[in-house]
C-alpha cells in the first residue's frame, strides 16, 4: 500500500445533555417587628441656692454629660411656665441665674434636664424636677 | 493427467499473476485482507447485545410544598426615631424536606403597640429584594434575621412613639435551593 489512509471520525458530543430540573417556588408568610427608640429618663440636675434671698435668689444648676447621641437642655419651671436656660449641650456643665423674688409668687423654681436625640430633637425625655426650696 | 496441460499459455483476460499459490488460497487471503482493511479504516467494532425488556407499572408522587412561617422577633432592637429607617426583625421556619432560598420581600398591614399615642400611620414599610438571599435548610428555623431599612418613621412622629413596637405583615418569596 503506497499511502497511509487515516480516517478520522469526529465524535460530536459537544456537551453533556442537561438533566431536566424542576424546583418548587417558596413563600414565607407571617410578621416581623420593628421598634422605636426609647430615651432613658435622666437623673435630675444639681441645684444650689448661692445668693441670699432678700430681693433675689441666685441659683447654680449643674448637669452631667448626656449619653452618646443625645443632647440636653436645662428647663426651669415657675409654676407651669417653662423657660429654657441652656440647650443642645452634649457635655457636662453648669449655669447660674438670679431670679427676682417678685417672680417667685408663682412658687419655688424647679429645674429639669430634658434630653433628646441629636438626630431627632423633637423627641424628649424629662428628668424628675429638682426644686430650689431655699428661695 | 498430461503434465503439458499445466504449461499452456494463459488465455486473454485470465490471471497473469506470477504467484504460484493455488488460486483458491489466494482468493481467501484477499477476502481476509479486505475485511481487516475495512475494519481498520472504519474503526468500528461489532458488538452484539441481548436486549431485555420488562413491562409493568410503578408509581411516584410529588410532595406538596408547604408554606414557610415567619415569626416576629420577640424583642426587636429599637432603631426607629423620627425620619429614620429601622430593621424588620424575624425568623423563618421551613417545614419542607428541602432547603429554600428566599430573595424578595413585601410588607402588608402595620400595627402599633400603642395606637393611641402612636398610630401605625407614623411608619411606612416597603418591599424589595433581600440584600443577601436568605437560605433556610429543610425542616429548620433560621437564625434571627432582619431587613435593614425595611420600615421608616415619619419625621413628624410624635413623642408618644418612643418605645413603641410595630408589627408588620411580611411575605418572603424564593425557590427551592
Amino acid at each position: 500500500m503506497r499511502g497511509l489512509v487515516t480516517l478520522v471520525v469526529a465524535a460530536s458530543v459537544s456537551s453533556v445533555p442537561s438533566a431536566a430540573q424542576a424546583s418548587y417556588s417558596a413563600t414565607a408568610a407571617g410578621s416581623a417587628k420593628a421598634a422605636a427608640v426609647l430615651l432613658a429618663t435622666p437623673a435630675g440636675p444639681g441645684v444650689t441656692v448661692t445668693g441670699i434671698p432678700i430681693v433675689s435668689c441666685s441659683i447654680t444648676i449643674t448637669w452631667p454629660a448626656p449619653p452618646a447621641g443625645q443632647q440636653l437642655a436645662i428647663v426651669r419651671f415657675i409654676g407651669a411656665t417653662p423657660t429654657t436656660l441652656v440647650a443642645n449641650r452634649t457635655s457636662a456643665g453648669s449655669t447660674s441665674e438670679t431670679i427676682l423674688l417678685s417672680l417667685l409668687f408663682g412658687g419655688d423654681p424647679s429645674y429639669v434636664i430634658r434630653t433628646s436625640l441629636v438626630a431627632a430633637s423633637s423627641w424628649t425625655q424629662d428628668s424628675p424636677a429638682v426644686v430650689a426650696t431655699a428661695c | 493427467m498430461d503434465e503439458g496441460m499445466n504449461t499452456q499459455p494463459a488465455a486473454p483476460g485470465t490471471d497473469t499473476d506470477t504467484d504460484d499459490r493455488p488460486r483458491g488460497r489466494k482468493r481467501a487471503a484477499l477476502l481476509v485482507g479486505g475485511l481487516i482493511g475495512t475494519v481498520g479504516l472504519t474503526g468500528g467494532i461489532v458488538v452484539a447485545l441481548w436486549s431485555a425488556s420488562g413491562t409493568g407499572s410503578g408509581s411516584a408522587k410529588a410532595i406538596t410544598a408547604q408554606s414557610l412561617t415567619i415569626t416576629a422577633a420577640a424583642a426587636p432592637t429599637a432603631d426607629l426615631y423620627p425620619g429614620a429607617s429601622g430593621a424588620l426583625q424575624f425568623t423563618v421556619n421551613n417545614p419542607n424536606p428541602y432547603g429554600v432560598t428566599l430573595t424578595s420581600w413585601s410588607s402588608g398591614t402595620v400595627t402599633s403597640s400603642d395606637p393611641t399615642n402612636c398610630p401605625a400611620s407614623n411608619v411606612t414599610a416597603g418591599s424589595g429584594t433581600l440584600g443577601v438571599p436568605l437560605v433556610v435548610a429543610g425542616g429548620a428555623t433560621s437564625s434571627a434575621q432582619s431587613i435593614a431599612g425595611g420600615v421608616t418613621m415619619l419625621v413628624a412622629a410624635p413623642n408618644g412613639c418612643q418605645g413603641v413596637t410595630f408589627t408588620v405583615a411580611l411575605t418572603l418569596t424564593g425557590t427551592q435551593s
